[in-house]
């Protein structure tokens, strides 16, 4: 048995009957990598001693009676998540040889919870992307096609995952970034409601949309790491005081009665077929067991690709204002500050970064706030709208995650505008202000995964892992693992 | 979209503050520490007036 292939509740049963220790599934997902991500690229940094050392504290902690709901568990970090003492690049160049002074608040909650942080994961440049293409170390790959891309930006996160290089890992999601890339490489990624989890320590990229989430090899997994990171935190005033329930307890396996609502704008033309069927497939299984299946309506689901494109653009021209090489980062000299500041940023962003930059300046220059920026927002307040109308009907809203299954690398890099598309089920999520999860749901002929996605209400977490474990109970998905080797 | 109001953030929160408490803070060394040129606990920069 593989010890990093294990999941974290499996892996809890065996370190406290005492048949394995945290330094033995540790050293195992090291192997791993040693064995794997030559090709996979997905990890970009790890120091095994220092892994090794948390996990030597945590098996004494564990033989002192000491607990921690994540004790001992070998836990992967995005690239754009800050670690003390560890580097923090956000897969890009600019950010040069910054190491991080102090520890996201979710990573001291990990830590709390006895987690061995272990590596940095890769992810498209400043969180800008759907296929983790645009890092500065080169692409992450499928583990079930090295050929496909893992999507992004959380890709690095899921493929860790996908390919038992950890057990769990961190990442982030603006527009999809933690739910894509799961759906594509057959994993769970949670996004949570925006509020319930502190975004201090999280580089930003748009600040009205972003949430840290886990990526996990089932749901039971995605609630205890939601568990541990959940909660009001006074260093992000954007955080919520909302209660943090048990999501654990409540995976009782039981839908019957859950009302679950089905888009009719979400029947567009570019969805896969193999996608629409097999997800088709996952909705049927619920209804078996007993849920309600409900048509509903998101009439300003259309605009939904072109309102965050405009607002977290905007939002991401001024949190990158901040890397200009004076405190932090890389640093291009020049001969008065201003000279020094655009030769900073023109070295060491990349493409699809500064594009993003230059539309949201753009979008929020005198002029054209009203008509864009301003705009965008109104229309984000229809889409959220749109949703708590639906949630009057329905408990929870079911779709296929992505349109397609994985394209592959280099396919769709020279066409920006039909990679934003890929992201036309996910994005409505965070301009609302929803939860989400992606369950594994099927494979393509290919071989490649397909991704069933739940949307819940704000802060219907509860409701929304609950659904989809007594999903992903009813199939055999998670047990299904990439040929590797 | 007349009378639509605008969406800055979807959650219920305004003006959240809390009392002027002192916390724990980055030490002056490390605030430097990623500095790409320093002097005298200062960041230093191209000359910005002639």
């Amino acid at each position: 048995m593989m010890l990093n292939s294990l999941t974290i509740h499996q892996l809890t049963e065996r370190l406290n009957s005492g048949e394995v220790s945290s330094r033995q599934v540790t050293e195992a997902c090291l192997n791993r990598i040693q064995s794997v991500d030559q090709e996979l690229n997905a990890f970009i940094g790890f120091d095994s001693e220092e892994a090794l050392s948390q996990a030597d504290v945590a098996d004494k902690v564990r033989a002192n009676g000491g607990e921690g709901l994540l004790l001992g568990v070998p836990i992967a970090i995005k690239d754009a998540i800050a670690v003390k003492g560890h580097p923090l690049n956000c897969a890009s160049k600019i950010l040069g040889n910054f190491v991080s002074p102090y520890d996201a608040t979710v990573i001291q909650k990990l830590r709390e919870a006895g987690a061995v942080i272990f590596g940095r994961v890769n992810m498209d440049e400043f969180a800008m992307g759907s296929s983790t293409e645009n890092s500065f170390h080169g692409p992450s790959r499928n583990p079930w096609s090295t050929e496909h891309i893992p999507g992004g930006s959380s890709g690095g996160s899921a493929v860790a995952v996908a390919a038992d290089e950890c057990v769990a890992s961190l990442g982030s999601d603006t527009g999809g970034s933690i739910r894509q890339p799961a759906a594509l490489c057959g994993c769970v990624g949670l996004k949570p409601t925006y509020g319930r989890v502190s975004r201090y320590g999280l580089v930003a990229f748009a600040s009205s949309l972003d949430q840290i989430g886990p990526l996990t090899k089932d749901v039971r997994d995605s609630a205890a790491m939601l568990q541990v990171i959940a909660g009001v935190d006074g260093r992000d005033s954007t955080s919520v005081p909302e209660t943090v329930p048990d999501y654990s307890s409540n995976l009782t396996g039981d839908v019957k009665g859950l009302r679950i609502g089905l888009p009719k704008e979400y029947q567009v033309d570019g969805l896969d077929s193999e996608v629409k069927e097999t997800v088709s497939l996952a909705v049927e299984s619920l209804a078996e067991r007993g849920a309600e299946i409900i048509e509903v309506s998101l009439p300003h689901t259309e605009y939904a690709i072109a309102t965050y494109y405009i607002i977290a653009t905007a939002e991401a021209s001024a949190n990158l204002a901040r890397f200009e090489g004076v405190r932090y980062g890389a640093r291009v000299n020049g001969s008065d500050p201003q000279e020094m500041n655009s030769k900073t940023r023109g070295a060491g962003f990349g493409e699809e970064v500064k594009r993003r930059i230059i539309l949201g300046t753009y979008v929020l220059s005198s002029g054209y706030y009203d008509a864009y920026y301003l705009r965008a927002q109104r229309v984000r307040t229809l889409i959220r709208q749109d949703y708590l109308k639906a949630f009057e009907q329905v408990d929870l809203i079911a779709s296929p995650t992505t349109p397609t299954p994985a394209f592959k690398i280099g396919e769709k890099v020279d066409n920006p505008l039909q990679m934003y598309l890929s992201d036309i089920f996910t994005i409505s999520c965070n301009l609302a202000g929803l939860c989400g999860v992606s369950v594994p749901c099927g494979f393509s002929k290919l071989g490649l995964p397909i991704g069933f996605q739940l949307q819940g209400r704000p802060f219907g977490e509860v409701d929304l892992l609950r659904c989809a474990h007594a999903y992903e109970q009813a199939t055999d998905w998670r047990n299904k693992k990439p040929k590797l080797d | 979209m007349e009378g639509v109001e605008p969406t800055a953030h979807a959650v219920p929160l305004e003006n959240v503050l809390r009392e002027d408490e002192l916390g724990v803070s980055l030490s002056h060394e490390e605030a430097l520490s990623n500095a790409p040129k320093t002097t005298n606990g200062l960041f230093v920069v191209p000359k910005i007036v002639e």
